[in-house]
């Protein structure tokens, strides 16, 4: 279980997901920046592995960065890694637990759960949209979630990411 | 109403999904991203629109692009430049054939007038030497008398 080890990114490089979203354009541009990073990893006719994601590379999104491993549990995939932004928004890391243990209502619970799409199509996916989150607040996000496979054809890994802003009421008229 | 969209890439004879998403601009800019990329020959974004109630799928092409088309284009515009290239080409010449047909003319004209004149002289002289001529002889013929 790689949790936290190995995704060690220098704080100063990071920012922070929905201040920034705030700024406007970011959750379209996390997308389009995952994507591009994710096809830079890709084969001709494979997926990436996740050995080849570095954090370091990414680093300027890596706070809204998730990785869920298909193999660990058959029943459900578990999370490797859940980014700074997620971690806040959850209360705590749910690196090593199911996907069931996030709140559906919750960013990582919306980010991630339409990994089966993911994994029976093998292709990635992004998707966004408002809800109401556990605390009440109304969320505006977009998320992706790109496959990654350790064999090259079979997807056992699912790199994420995801981004919000709190919708106002004057947003929400 | 459930609404994604698909960006496909043309391979091998087929068109294959590439990734899929729920908004429109989304996909048609990660179309372009890869379009600009330069890897396939043609990319295109489809729109499938799932009617649960009904239980109906449409699908429509909401952007396309293949590499041929830009090909095309570009060919099209050198086709026209060098068309234009072409007749701005045959404009000079017939321009030239113009000034120098006048020029001819005007060559032509000038020495139909200096023959002119040559002539009427000749004629002249040819009448003023017949008239002495004449007269010489019927002086002769006169005096003979």
């Amino acid at each position: 279980m790689l949790c936290r080890k190995g995704y060690e990114v220098d704080d100063r490089q990071q920012i922070d997901g929905a201040s920034a979203a705030r700024s406007g354009g970011l959750e379209r541009r996390l997308v389009y920046r995952l994507m591009a990073y994710w096809r830079s990893k890709n084969g001709e006719d494979s997926f990436p592995t996740h050995a080849a994601i570095d954090p370091s590379e990414i680093a300027e999104i890596w706070s809204n960065i998730m990785v869920i491993d298909l193999d660990l549990d058959e029943n459900q995939p578990v999370w490797i890694f859940a980014g700074e932004d997620h971690v806040k928004e959850l209360g705590f890391d749910p690196c090593g637990k199911g996907l069931d243990a996030v709140p559906e209502n919750s960013l990582a619970g919306q980010a991630t759960n339409y990994w089966k799409n993911v994994r029976d199509r093998a292709v990635p996916y992004s998707i966004g949209g408002k809800f109401e989150r556990f605390d009440g607040n109304i969320i505006l996000y977009r998320s992706i979630l790109l496959p990654l496979s350790d064999d090259g054809v079979r997807v056992n890994k699912m790199l994420g990411g995801a981004n919000y802003r709190i919708l106002l009421e004057d947003d929400q008229g | 109403m459930i609404v994604a969209f698909e960006i496909q890439t043309y391979q091998g004879g087929n068109w294959k999904i590439d990734s899929v998403y729920d908004d429109g601009k989304l996909a048609e800019g990660e179309a372009f991203r890869l379009q600009q990329r330069g890897r396939h020959i043609a990319i295109r974004v489809v729109e499938e629109k799932y009617d649960a109630a009904a239980e109906r799928s449409t699908t429509r092409v909401v952007y396309k692009w293949a590499k041929s088309d830009s090909a095309n284009a570009k060919e099209r515009k050198r086709q026209v430049s060098n068309t234009n290239s072409v007749r701005q080409q045959q404009k000079a010449v017939s321009a030239a054939v113009d000034l120098r047909k006048a020029g001819a003319r005007a060559a032509r004209k000038k020495k139909e007038n200096r023959s002119w004149w040559v002539s009427l002289l000749v004629s002249i002289g040819g009448i003023a030497v017949g008239a002495g001529v004449i007269l010489v002889g019927i002086r002769f013929l006169l005096e003979s008398l």
